[in-house]
């Protein structure tokens, strides 16, 4: 177990270096002055010394590599440098908006998983049935609909025709604080979370549970006379969920990108609004410092999967302590 | 010959293959001949006519500045279609080059290359494209070139993939063997190879491209504002969403949903055809 932690661990390093080497350079290749970004029309004015002055303080007039290992050692021990907007440091003001952020996700990836699973067993269970063939349709067509088109639809039919449902925010005036009012406004971003990205999770799952239906060790538990449903519920649907979990681990990047999208339409207070909101004000830092969490958050995700994978699936398990047998030599 | 056949045959037996391309095609003509089409123009403002529902003079009603919602869906998807196809394009030169020099070369080349996608895909996308996005001046070549520059990493991954294990083969050593010159084993043996798999998988990325492009152009950072597009227009409609005015919204949507759903179907449909296996 622990030799397979440490190996994926090792796996995410090289990972980790592109990340930030990216979300460097892009902070130092994008044009624009940060003089700009923190005093707008006023620059016209300023004179080119104080000009030069800032971006000495900020430390932009040093060779790259040594601003990249500079930038690196800070941001390891969590300093990301200032908000070029508001001067309040990047690490803060993200670490304010990841649990809205996490709220969301968790709540978007269980409701999709409760989702597929229903569907995805059904289906499968129900091959070339009414149920289906409508499932395959749907899940085609979800395929196909963006996901912030999806919520302006939501909005228009629970918020603006049923007015039922809260169509932006975290909380009502006034409410901070109340469960209840936090539960009403998480529910249409949540749904439209789970149910854009629904399709793909279904059909994947649907052809995983029909390979294993087609195993040998399902018709021998059938011919033992094992009753169906004990077959399909334990034996077929735990040998599916495999896949489907490490499925899980690896579209979570684009389920991120989901939550983003979702997070704008819906005013949701989180990284998303925020890495957006940086990105129209130019504001370098603090986008660098949201792509950076958030690929990081992604790998965290990602070592998860694996992990609950190998606790899953007595195969990984097996070829750990084969590969170890190797390594002793042991044939 | 008689593969070729087969390959139509299997295309023709797929009911939704048909329908995706027709409705494609439909999509196509329906923009390119937009000035015959509709008597406004995208841009014309009718300050008399404005957030008007559908109605005969306006078949899918007004926006908030009296311009026509018909003619803009059908102006917007000449700019629509046009960055999805431009995009894959970009996407193929990137991926095929990145993926060809990794997989033909190997070793260390090859760790680092694909470090680097993993990297990438280790990423949201939407991300990626905004912050790619704001290195660029505001504009329709910028928009392609972006979401070309962020959705080569599959095409590259794939080409690579391919290359592996197409070097194992009879027919590549006996090139080697040869002395063939590596661009011409690599141009004339390895790529041809590959095209069935790229096509495939480039089709789904129209879809995609056109979904991404309407998505940077809602969040005001895709198309500029003056061009019609549908992400643009959508990004108007949630404006005056809460007003009750929803076939500002609702219009421009079908066509991305009818547009993406029609490639899906015909990707899906050639994946099917071309499938080996079968």
């Amino acid at each position: 177990m622990v030799k397979y932690a440490f190996s994926r661990l090792l796996a995410v390093i090289p990972i980790l270096f592109i990340l930030s080497v990216l979300a460097f350079s892009l902070m130092h290749m994008a044009h624009g002055d940060p003089a700009v970004a923190m005093y707008g029309g006023n620059t016209e004015k300023m004179r080119e010394s104080d000009r030069e002055r800032i971006r000495e303080n900020l430390g932009l007039n040093q060779p790259l590599p040594v601003q990249y290992f500079k930038w690196l050692s800070q941001a390891v021990q969590g300093n990301l440098g200032l908000s070029y907007l508001d001067g309040r440091p990047v690490t803060q003001i993200i670490r304010e908006r990841i649990p809205a952020t996490l709220l969301l996700s968790f709540t978007g990836v269980a409701l999709m998983v409760i989702l597929s699973l229903f569907f995805g067993v059904v289906s499968a269970v129900r091959q070339y049935s009414l149920f289906d063939h409508a499932t395959t349709v749907i899940s085609f067509l979800l395929f196909s609909i963006p996901s912030f088109w999806l919520a302006l639809v939501l909005i228009l039919l629970f918020s603006v025709q049923l007015g039922w449902l809260p169509s932006a925010g975290m909380y009502s005036l006034g409410k901070q604080g109340n469960w209840l009012d936090l539960l009403h406004h998480l529910i249409l971003p949540a749904l439209v979370l789970a149910v854009s990205h629904l399709g793909g999770y279904i059909r994947f799952l649907r052809s995983s549970m029909l390979e294993v239906l087609n195993q040998d060790y399902i018709k021998v538990a059938r011919a033992k006379g094992i009753p169906k449903k004990i077959i399909i519920y334990i034996h077929v649907l735990y040998n599916a969920l495999l896949p489907f979990v490490t499925y899980l681990g690896l579209s979570l990047p684009s389920f991120f990108a989901g939550t983003f999208v979702v997070e704008v339409v819906f005013s949701w207070p989180g990284m998303g609004q925020l890495a957006m909101d940086a990105a129209r004000d130019r504001n370098y830092s603090l986008l660098m410092g949201s792509i950076l969490f958030s690929g990081v958050l992604v790998v965290c995700y990602n070592l998860l999967a694996d992990l609950i994978c190998f606790l899953l699936d007595p195969r990984i398990r097996q070829r750990e302590i084969e590969g170890h047998w190797r390594d002793i030599g042991v044939q | 010959m008689s593969s070729k056949n087969k390959f139509w045959q299997r295309m023709n037996k797929h009911g939704m293959a048909r329908l995706g391309l027709a409705i494609l095609l439909i999509l196509i003509a329906l923009s390119l001949l937009a000035p015959f089409l509709t008597p406004y123009e995208p841009t014309e403002v009718d300050l008399y006519a404005v957030d008007q529902g559908p109605s005969w003079t306006h078949p899918l009603g007004t926006d908030n500045l009296g311009r026509d919602v018909l003619s803009r869906c059908l102006y917007g998807g000449r700019v629509s279609l046009s960055v999805g196809f431009a995009a894959v394009g970009v996407s193929l030169v990137v991926g095929i080059l990145y993926g060809a020099s990794s997989g033909f070369v190997g070793g260390w080349l090859d760790r680092i290359l694909m470090g680097i996608v993993d990297g990438l895909l280790a990423l949201p996308n939407i991300l990626l494209v905004v912050a790619f996005y704001l290195f660029l001046e505001p504009g329709l070549a910028s928009v392609v070139l972006v979401i070309g520059g962020t959705s080569w990493m599959q095409v590259a991954r794939l080409v690579r993939t391919q290359f592996f294990s197409l070097k194992q083969q009879d027919f590549i050593q006996a090139a080697r063997v040869l002395a063939t010159p590596n661009l011409k084993i690599i141009i004339r043996h390895l790529l041809p190879n590959c095209f069935v798999s790229i096509m495939v998988i480039s089709i789904i990325n129209i879809g995609h491209a056109i979904i991404t492009e309407s998505t940077l152009s809602f969040l005001g950072l895709g198309i500029p504002q003056h061009e019609p597009s549908w992400g643009n227009m959508l990004m108007g409609g949630q404006m005056t969403l809460l007003n009750g005015s929803w076939w500002q919204t609702v219009f421009p949507g079908l066509f991305i949903v009818f547009t993406v759903l029609s490639i899906n179907f015909l990707g899906d449909a050639i994946r099917d055809a071309l499938d080996v296996r079968r």
